[in-house]
């Protein structure tokens, strides 16, 4: 996808891909036949720029044909670099940073006021993006909502576009500042599925919003770019760019697809 | 008479190229906000605050109000349209030193979509009392106006580009708030803003060349009611008709502003811009697909000139 002329943000896309596995694969309940099932769980990639991470686990799942992902920002494409509404299952045209959280607190409202018991609502938000005041004004209004169908999970990668989170501006200890903002919050291994899926358990489960924070890195599987903040946008517009990238690929594993149906609510 | 060169360039990259040296001889502090378009250099103030755009445009103001000349950089989608209640109150109302730019101006933030594209900067700072509103034409009237807001007495927006753009020999020297006569005409007036559209505009005054109409080519490349006035002052006496062609919603923005001024004059006006959201795109193809290129933009031209 990063092979053409626009290029596309792998380092955010590779954080957070057991992240958006997680999710789709074994948390959420969704439809891929009906991507706008009432009662469906809803997710809102606040950090939009990992659209890219986004339209394959869409395509995986079964919400968009394989094919398509091939298609990413070529003339004609629904694959824009920012989450396009037009994709079944992009939910909102983030990618103004900072206010996925504000969404996310509405649909949570509104599933909470559909009655019997209320679908949930995920929010996938960077590490540099907490940096945004709109946050923390979404965190607040969360909790005197007490909006316990809602689920922030953080992508704590360390790098946002121009270099270190730590370096730019320290948000640190993050999942503090979450706690202080009365969320329940939990830290995990954010490319350890199995972990990943207890947390997620766990923060649904738990009494008012909850925050996963993940720790994860930048560029994820792509051994020369791991970590690195050049990650953040690369252009892989030359065969020799391009071969060293695919070179350097890990041996992550795929996931296993679930099939169509409707896992359990847990 | 100006001419589209056959070179192209960034007026983004030439504002950062000539940003370090232009704020260190002005005494300028940069703010950034993880944009990247500006690199730290030496001898310059510049401090990155982060993904924070409204503290940003606040620091900005309250270094002003200390006596140090401020420049804002970011997205003009988060610089113009996120900030704009600080703009308007810290910087505009106050008339504050500070240059606010705002680059992936107009459709050129292309694929990266609706979120990037600024369509509404240009109406939402005419809308402030003070604020000068600058869209260079090219790379070299960028660094040039960039240096003239710097030393303006008072608020500035530069709206930039992102990728590069149309570059045009014989261009003069632009003044902060002086429209450029490219090409003198008496039919119709043709005024124009940004790159690509002025691009558009002279090969569609050629294109009314051929068809028997004498157009006369303007580059407004500051937008502002002020700024319009004086283009409607340089209006040639005889125009019967007024073409504004701007990538911007036409709400509001540089043809609203002409149009205004010119009014009294009873002149038959045609806005063309942008309307409506544009979807994800390349910028040629956005441009298209809103009938801002030379050929679509000649047809409505020869349509409306035609009509009763
Ligand atoms: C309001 C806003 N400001 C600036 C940007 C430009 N931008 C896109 S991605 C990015 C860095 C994001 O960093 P982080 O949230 O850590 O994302 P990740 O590391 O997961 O890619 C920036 C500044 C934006 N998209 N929106
Ligand atoms: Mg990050």
């Amino acid at each position: 996808m990063c092979a053409g002329p626009e290029g596309g943000h792998l380092g955010g896309s590779m954080s957070a891909v057991e992240i958006l596995v997680a999710l789709f694969f074994r948390t959420m309940d969704i439809d891929p036949a009906d991507p706008e099932w009432k009662q469906r769980d809803i997710f809102v990639l606040s950090k939009g720029h990992a659209a890219m991470a986004l339209y394959a686990t869409l395509a995986e799942r079964g919400f968009v044909p394989r094919e398509e992902v091939a298609t990413f920002c070529r003339p004609g494409s629904r694959l824009a670099t920012h989450g396009n509404v037009a994709v079944p299952g992009v939910e909102f045209a983030t990618g103004s940073l900072g206010h996925g959280l504000a969404l996310a607190n509405g649909t949570a409202w509104a599933q909470r006021q559909a009655g019997g018991t209320p679908a949930r609502t995920f929010v996938l938000i960077g590490d540099g993006e907490l940096q945004e005041g709109t946050v923390w004004e979404a965190a607040q209004v969360a909790r005197a909502l007490n909006a316990d169908n809602l689920v922030a999970v953080v992508d704590v990668n360390g790098f946002q576009q121009t270099g270190a989170v730590r370096e730019v501006s320290d948000g640190a200890p993050v999942a503090d500042r979450w706690a202080g903002f009365g969320w329940h919050t939990v830290e995990v291994d954010g490319h350890d599925l199995a972990a990943l899926g207890e947390a997620l358990d766990g923060a649904v489960r738990a009494p008012g919003p909850a925050a996963v924070v993940c720790r994860t890195v930048k560029a994820k599987g792509v051994g020369v770019l791991e970590g690195r903040s050049a990650s953040h946008f690369v252009r892989l517009d030359t065969e020799r760019k391009l071969a060293r990238v695919r070179g350097s690929l890990g041996a992550a594993a795929a996931p296993a697809a679930t099939g169509g149906g409707r896992p359990g609510r847990g | 008479m100006a001419e589209t060169a056959p070179e192209r360039a960034s007026t983004r990259a030439a504002f950062a190229d000539a940003l370090p040296e232009l704020a260190a001889r002005h005494n300028v502090l940069v703010v950034d906000t993880d944009t990247g378009s500006v690199k730290p250099a030496p001898g310059m103030d510049y401090l990155n605050v982060g993904i924070a755009e409204n503290a940003a445009v606040g620091l900005a103001a309250g270094a002003e109000h200390c006596g140090r000349r401020a420049l804002v950089c970011t997205f003009a989608a988060f610089s113009v349209s996120r900030a704009f209640e600080f703009i308007k109150l810290d910087i505009a109302y106050p008339r504050r030193r500070v240059c606010v730019v705002g680059t992936h101006g107009g459709a050129s933030g292309g694929w990266l979509g609706p979120t990037h594209h600024a369509t509404e900067d240009l109406a939402l700072m005419n809308a402030l009392p003070n604020m000068r509103v600058v869209v260079p034409a090219d790379a070299r009237q960028a660094v040039s106006l960039l240096g003239q807001c710097l030393q303006y007495d008072g608020p500035t927006y530069l709206r930039l580009g992102r990728k590069d753009s149309p570059v045009f020999a014989g261009l003069p020297e632009p003044e902060l708030g002086v429209p450029q006569e490219v090409r003198p005409g008496r039919d119709l007036a043709l005024v124009a803003t940004g790159p690509e559209i002025l691009a558009t505009a002279l090969e569609v005054a050629r294109g009314l060349a051929a068809a028997g109409y004498d157009a006369q080519v303007i580059n407004a490349h500051t937008v502002d009611p002020e700024a319009a006035r004086a283009v409607g002052r340089a209006v040639a006496a005889d125009c019967r008709w007024l073409v504004t062609l701007e990538e911007a919603w036409t709400s509001g923005g540089m043809g609203a502003q002409v149009a205004s001024a010119l009014g009294a004059r009873g002149i038959r006006w045609l806005p063309v811009g942008v309307s409506g959201f544009l979807p994800p795109g390349s910028h040629g193809d956005l441009l298209e697909d809103s009938g801002l290129t030379a050929g679509a933009v000649l047809r409505r031209v020869l349509e409306f000139l035609d009509r009763p």
